[in-house]
């Protein structure tokens, strides 16, 4: 008898809703994904454009082909530090988050915890009322983090969404997983780094996703909270090369700087540079997003 | 289990809470040198002096009908476009849709401002060449009144349905693909299967999501409005974020602005608050 | 007194002069905050140029000069406020002055320390000096622009000109109008289709422009114009509606572009007029003049680094000049001049030449003598007769980061590789410079002068930012623009006029027209 191969379904011929159904859908995929994809042609195009793009109604093809807006960017004296500063804070800020946020929510999640709906609602009113700038900035000075990159990291530590999130679906977790080895003597740290966290999987990558670009795309807190130029980040350098030839500037000095116009092209260069990192590291991660990977892996 | 606790809920009160006294300027006349403690109290002279702009109620109202119908229509759907990546079973194509799909996500309204623009124009847009080819008049949608909110919430929802996708499709991706094989020997459909084991899985991260949207309703989308609009939509196009942009940071009204975000935020709470009864009512899932 | 006593006195007394002459020698400390391209480098070469030249430790507050008022006031609440405090928004000194922030500046501490500065304002731009007044006292130096004395350009399509018969731009609004006519309706563009327009919505400032006014503008909320003795609100002014009814007839008959509502920039660079690029309107007002220099407009000068010499040639077409002849190589463009209109008046909205405000802050007080050596260096620095100490203070050291190249229009040339470099001048320190209203010598500006865009200019009767004009100025825009555009395009009838103007005082339109006729009152 032959024996069907390991992991292949029998092919079966396909019903005509089903064929109908997945044109309709591929179809309607592809329709969302030309419309998503173009205004990132027409940056990428821009980006290795001399001259506005615009101007020919956002064309896709490149006018005046240069590939000089990415040498000034790249050429920047602060790039490396910006990139450096960025790197660092996505990194350590995001494992750090992650890790923060995942063992305040197990807490929180538990039945058994004191008080653990007023604690959830203090976190949770966090969320609508803060203090504002002012108050925020007085706290880091005086916590001295000032220049140095955990005022970067620790003001927006543990986000409430966030945390709300993953203590939910903790919540949603059976728990006679837990029991077993609580059984077996293991303490809540045990359970919660060996038993709880794979079972996360899902949600924590999607946190990390999210903290990740966060902290990628963030530079309004590096322009209060960092005084000298080292300590940019690299969102807040490639803002200033955009800036740097805006007409605040050009128009007080009445010599002929056009040389130094910023072209869209440039403004173009500066959004796919900074977006290329999420998108090359988003294969790495989606993974965690495919269908029925996690939960065959618990069995047992 | 208190070593897990302690540090997060430190953060918790030294971050977030020691600099909640910044609220009371809201009820002051701020003045720097005095500093937040000494500046005089003026209790609710801010507030009443803020209501009392004839906008400020249209652009209030402005921003809960913009929210609620970016709601209605925007919550839905990343849910929906997850269901339905879902159901591509072709592991290459369906990375490749979802990859691309979050683009728009990165990509900021000052450029899609400009594409819109050319996009929707009456006299070049491809919407209007369309229109007109098919015998009509070409709409100017973006100086009409009755057409601005449309174009706000189909770009917004376009804009945000890859990148919305991802927490749902996270979730879809832990239920047991037994289930799926079970319902299928009993014979069970797509339909079927969505509707008795795809959905109510979701149940828990979609009640979440929503309690989390509707506290979000007071909020509105500045960069998306102030690139799109013009006054011949102010009427329903201004926000409450886009008009207190157009008052000037040269004010310098610290205090107003605290009363506007304090005002929001406590329509916010409420909202929360609400929403979570419902929740917990309806389904037992609440956020606390 | 004992030998030995007078020893020790003596040792005292050496001592105490020693110890007292290295207090006084002491650099003092100045903290600067300025707009700035890059963030300074404490160890810039101008940074130690003006320690040793005025024996002072300048501190730089690095702050982002896209967000300047935000993060500064940050800052300041925090009790940081600084010594040369640069206000980049005019109109915030009024409220940094009633928060206690700013020095009182005497005028006879500005006469000893700062004379250049009071001479180059009084005598090119008398009227300026009483603005940064509140209450007769002195609170800031007003920066005033030197190219602001040109109105915005008037930039026609001279190729439809010519193919349309006209030698010159019209100098009337009656023989405008019958040329914007002529656009819309005898296809110039010689491609068989009604496809163009006369203007658009910059276009719409010449129009008011002639006759007198200014009802738009983006800075303080509104220009206000000189009716005899007082002043009134251009936007509600009777001749602002006999602007509106030509305007409304000229949309009505398909010459004014049905989509001025969104305005002639559609993304890209803001000063584009991607209407007037693409050949669909032959009129535009959009930009600056140097937004339409063209090839050959003005000699420029650059750095060779092959020859290492300095290199004169032609300017080069530059934006809107650029883009219309990229778009269609025929097309051609040029100035004309403001319209006069029916009762006589003539002129062309010109940018307030009000820029900012440099002023002390309040903690410089404290230290004698701190507020007067402030003074002494942004005198030298921004207003020293000798243009070599102004190049100077803005640019770097002569032969390290820029060399003269015509010294007659005061033309430098960078040089590499700071050349390359934008706002390299504000990375090694030049923080004390500004614009002073100095008569423009540069080839640019004598282009503009050449094409006389100095002339019939027309600018607010009241240019410093009040404090009801910023608190009304939100709402009194929105009732302005939204019955505008309603009037214009038919929406409303003409007659809402009244209308309009009822609502606009109701809203605080009069409260600020009592204002500024109050200031205008104190300034007699």
């Amino acid at each position: 008898m032959e024996m069907a191969l390991p992991g292949r379904r029998k092919r079966r011929a396909l019903p005509a809703s089903e064929i109908g159904f997945r044109i309709c859908n591929y179809s309607f995929m592809v329709l969302l994904c030309v419309t998503t994809l173009y205004p990132f042609l027409f940056l990428l195009a821009s980006s290795f454009s001399g001259g506005d793009l615009s101007v020919n109604g956002f064309s896709l093809i490149p006018r005046e082909f240069t590939t000089g807006n990415y040498v000034r960017i790249l050429s920047n004296r602060l790039i490396g530090i910006g990139y450096k500063n960025t790197l660092f804070r996505t990194i350590v800020g995001t494992a750090l988050s992650l890790l923060a946020t995942f063992a305040l929510a197990y807490p929180l999640a538990k039945r058994t915890f004191p008080n653990r709906t007023f604690w959830t609602g203090l976190v949770v009113f966090t969320m609508f009322f803060s203090g504002g700038m002012i108050p925020n900035y007085l706290l880091v000075r005086s916590l001295s983090l000032i220049d140095t990159p955990w005022a970067l990291i620790l003001p927006e530590l543990i986000s409430a969404y966030n945390l709300v999130i993953m203590r939910n679906y903790i919540m949603a977790i059976p728990a006679s997983l837990e029991e077993s080895a609580r059984i077996d003597g293991a303490n809540d740290i045990v359970i919660l780094f060996r038993i709880v966290a794979p079972i996360c999987k899902p949600v924590l990558a999607t946190l990390a996703l999210w903290i990740s670009v966060w902290h990628w795309n963030a530079w309004f807190d590096s322009m209060i909270y960092m005084t000298k130029a080292d300590g940019q980040v690299v969102q807040l350098v490639m803002r200033r090369i955009v800036l740097e030839g805006s007409d605040q500037l050009t128009q007080m000095i009445g010599m002929d700087t056009s040389q130094y116009y910023t072209t869209e092209g440039l403004k173009g260069a500066t959004i796919v540079v900074a977006t290329l990192p999420i998108l090359l590291a988003y294969p790495f991660i989606q993974k965690y997003f495919v269908r029925g990977v996690m939960m065959g892996s618990l069995k047992g | 289990m208190l070593v897990l606790f302690i540090p997060g809920i430190a953060y918790f009160v030294i971050f977030k809470y020691v600099p909640i006294y910044g609220l009371q300027i809201a009820f002051k006349d701020y003045n720097f040198f005095e500093g937040i403690w000494k500046s005089p109290w003026v209790g609710f002279a801010v507030f009443k002096e803020l209501f009392a702009t004839p906008s400020f109620w249209e652009v209030f109202v402005n921003t809960i009908v913009l929210s609620t119908l970016q709601f209605v229509f925007g919550f839905p759907a990343p849910i929906i476009f997850a269901l339905l990546l879902n159901e591509v079973t072709a592991l290459g194509p369906k990375k490749i849709f979802q990859t691309i799909s979050y683009l728009p996500h990165f990509v900021s309204w000052v450029i899609l401002g400009g594409i819109f623009m050319q996009f929707l124009s009456p006299s070049i847009g491809p919407i209007n060449l369309a229109i007109k080819a098919l015998g009509g008049k070409p709409i100017y949608f973006l100086a009409n009144p009755r057409w601005f909110r449309q174009v706000l919430v189909v770009t917004d929802i376009w804009k945000g349905i890859g990148w919305g996708s991802i927490v749902y499709l996270a979730s879809l991706s832990s239920i047991d693909p037994e289930l799926y094989e079970a319902a299928e020997m009993d014979g069970a459909g797509r339909w079927r299967k969505m509707a008795h084991i795809t959905i109510p899985c979701l149940y828990p991260i979609i009640t979440i999501m929503l309690i989390l949207a509707i506290g979000k309703l007071v909020n509105d989308n500045f960069d998306q409005v102030y690139n799109l609009y013009n006054p011949a939509v102010y009427s329903v196009g201004d926000v409450l974020s886009t008009y207190i942009y157009r008052k000037g940071l040269a004010d310098m009204q610290y205090s107003s602005a605290t009363a506007v975000g304090l005002f929001k935020n406590l329509i916010s709470f409420a909202l929360v608050i609400g929403a979570n009864q419902v929740a917990k009512g309806i389904n037992e899932y609440g956020i606390w | 007194m004992s030998g030995n006593r007078r020893k020790a006195l003596a040792a005292v007394l050496v001592l105490a002069l020693v110890g007292w002459a290295a207090v006084a020698q002491a650099p003092m400390k100045i903290t600067v905050a300025n707009y700035q391209i890059q963030p300074t480098d404490q160890n810039g070469d101008m940074i130690k140029f003006f320690d040793k030249k005025f024996n002072v430790d300048v501190q730089v507050m690095n702050i982002d000069n896209n967000k300047y008022h935000e993060l500064i006031n940050v800052r300041i609440a925090a009790g940081e406020i600084p010594d040369f405090f640069y206000l980049k928004d005019a109109s915030t000194l009024p409220i940094y002055q009633k928060q206690g922030v700013l020095a009182q500046l005497p005028l006879s501490m500005l006469q000893k320390n700062a004379p250049d500065v009071l001479k180059v304002l009084s005598d090119n731009a008398p009227q300026y000096m009483d603005m940064g007044k509140i209450k007769g006292v002195q609170y800031g130096i007003p920066i005033v622009s030197p190219t602001n004395i040109f109105h915005l350009p008037l930039v026609y399509r001279t190729d439809w000109l010519s193919k349309l018969g006209y030698s010159k731009p019209p100098e009337t609004l009656a023989d405008f109008e019958k040329l914007m006519y002529d656009f819309a309706g005898k296809d110039p563009d010689g491609n068989g289709r009604k496809d163009t327009y006369g203007l658009s919505k910059e276009g719409t400032l010449a129009v008011f422009g002639a006759f007198g006014i200014n009802p738009y503008d983006t800075r303080n909320g509104v220009y206000w114009n000189k009716e005899g003795d007082k002043v009134i609100n251009s936007a509600v002014s009777p001749t602002a509606r006999q602007g509106l009814a030509l305007l409304a007839k000229w949309y009505k008959d398909g010459v004014l572009d049905p989509e001025f509502i969104t305005g002639e920039n559609q993304g890209g660079y803001w000063a584009l007029s991607h209407a007037f690029i693409k050949g669909r309107i032959g009129f535009t007002c959009l930009g600056n003049y140097y937004h339409y220099q063209d090839d050959g407009s003005y000699m420029t000068y650059n750095y060779d680094e092959a020859t290492k010499t300095v290199v004169k040639g032609p300017s080069k077409a530059e934006n809107n000049a650029k883009e219309l002849k990229a778009a269609n190589s025929n097309a051609r463009l040029g100035f004309g001049m403001p319209l006069q209109g029916p009762a006589g008046a003539r002129g062309m909205k010109a940018y307030s030449r009000l820029m900012n405000f440099v002023t002390i802050g309040k903690l410089a007080e404290r230290t004698p003598g701190k507020m007067e050596k402030v003074l002494q260096i942004f005198n030298w620095a921004a207003a020293s007769p000798d243009v070599q100490d102004r190049d100077t203070a803005a640019w770097g050291i002569e032969g390290t980061h820029w060399i003269w190249a015509d010294r007659p229009t005061e033309q430098i040339a960078y040089l590499p590789p700071f050349s390359k470099e934008n706002g390299y001048q504000h990375r090694i320190g030049c923080v004390f410079t500004r614009e002073m209203p100095f008569p423009p010598k540069a080839p640019r500006e004598q282009w503009a002068y050449a094409n006389n865009l100095d002339k019939y200019a027309i600018f607010s009767a009241v240019e410093v930012g009040l404090p009801l004009a910023a608190k009304y100025k939100a709402e009194l825009n929105k009732i302005r623009d939204e019955a505008y555009i309603a009037m214009i395009t038919g929406d409303k009838p003409l007659s809402y006029f009244d209308e309009f103007v009822r609502k606009y005082m109701a809203a605080g339109g009069t409260e600020c027209e009592k204002e500024s006729n109050e200031y205008i009152d104190s300034q007699k």
